[in-house]
This record gives structure tokens, sequence and C-alpha cells, in this order.
């Protein structure tokens, strides 16, 4: 329980900290994008907490880049 | 202008030396050492020329845009919305390499320093000094390389002058012995362990940008020198095969200092000064990414991004290894390959279509 209420907590201060400044000089965009990048992190950590499965964008990397990769050290001899 | 602040000529010079040593000191000499054998430090050598060939490119990228960030002339050079998408993907690389950044020094502390301390706490911490340092601006982060390098240079005299008894010059031979290509793929591995791309974001922000490229190959011939010497150490002293089997190699090099059996246990002079050079390393790495998504989304101010990209970014460092074993199944072979294609494929690409466009422009203008 103790990590929700940290959550929700630092989800406080990250808005305190930014949102009162951006409301004030109206920058809508600027709060579009600090707001959605906020739930995105917070939804991801969430995730995290409930043992949730998050796609591992080093994965998807190494599935793309492996094949040649491997054909690149294969030819000049690494070991490893 | 997003960014107000102004770096000086040598203020630049300092935080490439800084960048350029960042995690290398403490990872390269392993991974050397596996690749190239005890040639590892002609690897270095021939990955460090490869380094200042690229800079050159560079820097005829930047004298064509001198007053623009590399997220702004992708935008100029292909048009708004490939532009953006280049811009884009450019950026995921920086914040994945700031999420390697954040994992490794977590790795290195929990597994050397601190062994009960659980590593989010460890990342949590270094990230807030982190957005602390961008939030306050590239011109605060300079200065304050400044008063760190001495630091830095002192710390790594007393390591190289508190070695140099116990050398051995017959652990380094045979030179060559496995001819040229595992010295090639340890150079190829060296040479994309510097990121120097990412220094782009920064050069629009010294006050004499078209003689930005002399600061960045000082700084990189500096910082090589010291990578190089490392490595060259760890396989002077510590032999071929004991610094493969270390990961942090120059970490077990320090360990070895012990001068007549009273001064020992310097090796946390060794973390003191990658924990600096690191520190360097993820701003630059993580202020480039706030700036240039800010710049790419035409918004007002990159601090706003600042908070919620470290909560990202914590999520993701966390993420991106389950262990150390698949940090070494991926690091070495995949990672350098994946940033060839930010290092070198996408600014030669921008630098041609670029002189390909103004050459059209100049043959239809007269």
């Amino acid at each position: 329980m103790l990590k929700y209420v940290l959550l929700v907590a630092m989800t406080a201060v990250l808005i305190l900290i930014e949102v009162p400044s951006l409301w004030k000089r109206k920058q809508i965009k600027d709060l579009w994008v600090f707001s959605s990048l906020l739930f995105l992190g917070i939804g991801l950590v969430i995730m995290r907490f409930l043992n949730l499965h998050v796609p591992n964008p080093v994965n998807g990397i190494d599935y793309v880049l492996r094949p040649l990769a491997e054909a690149i050290f294969h030819y000049l001899g690494g070991g490893l | 202008m997003l960014e107000k602040g102004k770096i000086s000529h040598r203020q630049l010079t300092v935080l490439t030396l800084l960048y350029t040593i960042g995690t290398s000191i403490l990872i390269v000499p392993s991974i050397m050492s596996v690749f190239s054998k005890q040639d590892g430090w002609i690897a270095c050598l021939v990955g460090a020329g490869a380094d200042f060939i690229i800079i050159l490119i560079y820097g005829a990228l930047v004298r064509r845009y001198p007053t623009l960030t590399f997220a702004e002339y992708s935008e100029k050079i292909l048009g708004k919305w490939l532009g953006k998408a280049i811009s884009l993907f450019y950026l995921s690389f920086i914040f994945l390499l700031s999420a390697f950044l954040l994992r490794v020094v977590g790795n290195f502390m929990t597994t050397h320093i601190m062994p009960n301390t659980p590593i989010e706490v460890v990342i949590i911490l270094f990230m807030l000094v982190v957005i602390y340092a961008v939030r306050l601006g590239i011109e605060t982060t300079a200065r304050a390389g400044e008063i760190f390098l001495p630091f830095v240079i002192v710390l790594f005299l007393i390591l190289v002058v508190f070695l140099m008894p116990q050398i051995e010059m017959d652990r380094i031979e045979p030179i060559f012995e496995n001819g040229m290509k595992p010295i090639i793929l340890g150079a190829f591995y060296y040479f994309n362990l510097q990121e120097q791309v990412i220094l782009l974001m920064l050069l629009p922000y010294t006050n004499r940008p078209e003689k930005a490229k002399n600061a960045l190959l000082a700084g990189t011939m500096l910082g090589s020198v010291v990578i190089i010497i490392t490595v060259l150490f760890s396989t002077l002293i510590l032999g071929t095969d004991f610094t493969q089997r270390n990961m942090y190699a120059s970490y077990t090099l320090a360990k070895q200092i012990s001068v007549g059996n009273f001064l020992q246990r310097v090796e946390a002079m060794l973390a003191i000064l990658w924990l600096i050079t690191i520190f360097f390393k993820t701003v630059i790495c993580v202020y480039a990414v706030s700036l240039g998504t800010a710049q790419t989304l035409r918004l007002k101010d990159y601090r706003t991004l600042t908070l919620p990209f470290g909560l990202l970014l914590v999520f993701l460092s966390l993420l991106v290894y389950d262990n150390i074993i698949s940090f070494i199944a991926f690091t070495p072979k995949v990672f350098s390959l994946y940033a060839t294609i930010f290092m070198v494929i996408i600014p030669v690409a921008l630098l041609s279509i670029d002189a390909l466009r103004s050459s059209i422009k100049g043959n239809q203008s007269p």
C-alpha cells in the first residue's frame, strides 16, 4: 500500500511544481504534453506494481538488429 | 530560443571530456579485452581515430546550420513531417541511452558499493540530482563541469601514479596475435560507445558555434587518452584473462593499489571519478532529449518536460534489462549496431541530402 501512497504523493508534488505556472502563463499545449507524459508514466508504474507485462523496447531492437549484429561479430571473429 | 544560457569554447571542451570518459572508463576495459584480447588499446586508438573522422563530418553539418540544434535542422533539411519523424526517432535513441546510463549506475552501486540498498533507491536519487541539474540549464552544468574537472584529473593521476610499479610489460605481448579483425571489432565497439552525436544538441549554445568542432575534437582526444590509458593499464596489470572476467575491470584495477602495505583500498576514488563523469553524461543526455522534444513539439520551455521524463526514465531503466546477463548479451553486440544508425547513418544522410539540395538550388539561381 505504501508504494501507492508514495506514487500519489510524488504525482501531487510534480503537479504542484509545474502546473500553476503553466496555467498562469496560459501555455495550454505545454500543459497537454506535460499531463499526457505524466499519466503515461504513472500508468506504466502502476502496471509494474501490479506485475503486468510491459513490452520492453530493448527486445524489439534486439529482434530487428540481432541477425546483422551476429553476422558482423561472426565475420570479425569475436569471442563472447 | 528555448535555452538562453551560453557556454564558452573551453566549457564545451570540458563537457566533451567528461562526456567521453563517461561510462567508458568502467565498462570499456573488460569488453575490449573480450573482443581484442591484449590488443584492446590498439582497438581503442583505431576507434578514437574513427571518432575524429565522424566529428569532422558533424563539423560540416554544423557549419551549414550553426545556430540550430540537430532536432531543428533535420526539420529544415527533410521538410516538416519527415524531419519531425527523424527527430523523434533520434530522440528515442537518446532517451533509451539515458535509461541505460541510469541502469549502469544502479548496477554498479548495488553490486560493488552498496549491496544492501535496492536498485530503485539508487536510480531515483541519481535521477533527482540529474533533473535538478537539467532544470538549471546548460550554463550552470558547464560551470559545474569546470569545478569538477580538477578532481577528475587529480583522481585519475593518483591512480596512474600508484599503479605504475605493478606494470608488467610482457602482458601485452604478443601484439597483433590474431590479426586485424578482432581489433576492428573492438574499434567498432569503442567508436559506438562514445555517442558524440548527442553533443550536437549543445553546439548552438556555445558562443562561437562555427569553432565548436575544435572543442569537440580536443575534448574527445583528451577523453580518449584517459580511456586508452585505463585499457592499457588493465591489460598490463591485471592481464587479459582477469580483465575479461571482471565486468568493472578498472574498479578491480584500483583495488590492486598497495603502496608499502599502507595506502590500500582506494578503489572508491575510481568510483567517485566515474560517478562524476557519468553524472555529466546523463545530464547532457537528459538535457538533449528534453530540449529536442520541446523543439520538435514547439513548446515554450523544455523544463516542463524534465519531471515527467524523469519518471519515465526511472521506469524504463528498471525495465530495460532483467539482469546483468541480458545487459552483457545486448550491449556489446546489438547496442553498438543500434548506435551506428544514429552516429553515422542519419548524420551522413542529412549532410548528403542537404549538400544535394543546396547544389540543385545553386544551379537554378544563377
